[in-house]
C-alpha cells in the first residue's frame, strides 16, 4: 500500500520500513525548503530535517491527530530549528506577525508603468500587456520554468518566501499557517500577492523578456 | 407603467482588475461577479494577466517531487526506526 493510501499517521503507527520510507520521501523535500526559511544555512537545514525525522521516527514525537500530520510535521520540525538557532519558540497567538515584511516594493503587483496614466484616453489600461501565459494549455509542467522559479523564491524575503512555500507550494491553510508561523490570515494575503507578483514578473521576464525589473533577464538558473 | 433605468455596477478597469486578481485566483469562479465575466470577455491581457497567475500556482505545486529512494537523506532518517520503542510494550508501565 502506498502512503496515501494508508494515510501518513498509519504509516507511522505501522512502522514497516519500506512504507516509512515512502513517507520520509514524500515530505523531505517540502520540509526542507521550510527549514531554509529558518535557519541560515542549506547545512543546518538539513541538519533540522533530520533530526525532525529522528524525533518522529524514534517514537519521541507523537502525532495526536489534532492537526493535519503536514502541519505537526512542520510544527516539530519548527521548533527543532528554533532550539537550533537558540531562538525561543514565541508562537502564542498574541505574539503574532502583525506588520507585512516590507520589501521595497512600491509595486505590489509588478506592473509599474504598464497601465495608461490617468488623464489619458485609455486611462485604466493596459498600455504594455502580458503577452502569453506561461503554461500551454496542453503541456506538461515545463522543468525549465521551474527552476526559474526557484531561483526567484530564492531571492524572496523570508516572510513572502515561507508563506509562499506554505501554502502554495505545501497547499496548508491560512489558519494552518498562523498557528505554524505566527502569521495572521491578513498579513499572509498581502505578503502572498507581493511575492505572487514577484514571481509572475520573473516567469514573464523568462518567457517573453518583458522584465520590470532587469536583472530577472540575467539572473542565474540555479 | 413607467420604467425606471439602473444602471448596473460598473465593469471593473484593468488596474482594478489586476488589483482583484489575486483574490479571483483564491475564489472559486463560479463565485466572481457578473462584472469580472465581462470584463474577462473583452480584456484579452487581464485574461492572460489572470491565466499567468494560475500558471505560476500549477508551478509552484510541481515543485520539489519526493526524493528518490536511494537519497542517502531518507537511509539516514530511517536509521530512527531503529530505536522506535516498541508500541506493544512503551506504555504498559503507565
Amino acid at each position: 500500500m502506498t502512503v496515501d493510501e494508508l494515510g501518513p499517521a498509519a504509516v507511522l503507527a505501522r512502522g514497516d520500513r519500506h512504507e516509512v520510507a515512502g513517507l520520509v520521501a514524500e515530505y523531505y523535500p517540502g520540509m526542507l525548503r521550510f527549514a531554509q526559511t529558518l535557519v541560515p544555512s542549506s547545512a543546518a537545514a538539513e541538519d533540522v530535517v533530520q533530526e525532525t525525522w529522528i524525533a518522529v521516527l524514534g517514537g519521541l514525537e507523537g502525532f495526536e491527530g489534532r492537526s493535519g500530520f503536514r502541519t505537526w510535521l512542520y510544527a516539530v520540525l519548527r521548533n527543532k530549528a528554533y532550539r537550533a538557532t537558540g531562538q525561543e519558540i514565541r508562537l502564542r497567538r498574541y505574539e503574532v506577525v502583525a506588520v507585512p515584511e516590507y520589501d521595497g516594493q512600491d509595486d505590489p503587483h509588478g506592473i509599474a508603468g504598464r497601465m495608461h496614466p490617468p488623464g489619458h484616453p485609455d486611462a485604466g489600461h493596459w498600455s504594455t500587456p502580458p503577452e502569453a501565459r506561461f503554461l500551454p494549455e496542453t503541456a506538461a509542467v515545463n522543468a525549465e520554468l521551474g527552476r526559474v522559479l526557484a531561483a526567484e523564491l530564492g531571492r524572496l524575503p523570508d516572510r513572502q518566501r515561507q508563506v509562499v512555500l506554505l501554502r502554495e507550494v505545501d497547499g496548508l491553510t491560512a489558519s494552518e499557517v498562523e498557528e505554524l508561523a505566527g502569521i495572521p490570515a491578513t498579513t499572509q494575503r498581502s505578503l502572498l500577492h507581493r511575492a505572487r507578483a514577484r514571481l509572475r514578473g520573473a516567469l514573464e521576464c523568462y518567457t517573453t523578456g518583458q522584465c520590470a525589473d532587469p536583472t530577472h533577464l540575467h539572473a542565474e538558473v540555479r | 407603467m413607467t420604467t425606471t433605468y439602473r444602471p448596473g455596477p460598473v465593469e471593473p478597469d484593468c488596474v482594478e482588475f489586476v488589483n482583484l486578481a489575486h483574490q479571483l485566483l483564491d475564489a472559486d469562479e463560479s463565485t466572481w461577479d457578473r462584472e469580472i465575466h465581462a470584463h474577462l470577455a473583452s480584456c484579452p491581457p487581464c485574461e492572460v494577466y489572470l491565466r499567468q497567475l494560475e500558471d505560476l500556482r500549477t508551478l509552484l505545486r510541481s515543485l520539489g517531487p519526493a526524493l528518490p529512494t536511494d537519497d542517502p537523506r531518507l537511509l539516514t532518517a530511517l536509521k530512527a526506526l531503529e530505536n522506535r520503542p516498541n508500541p506493544t510494550t512503551a506504555h504498559r508501565s503507565t
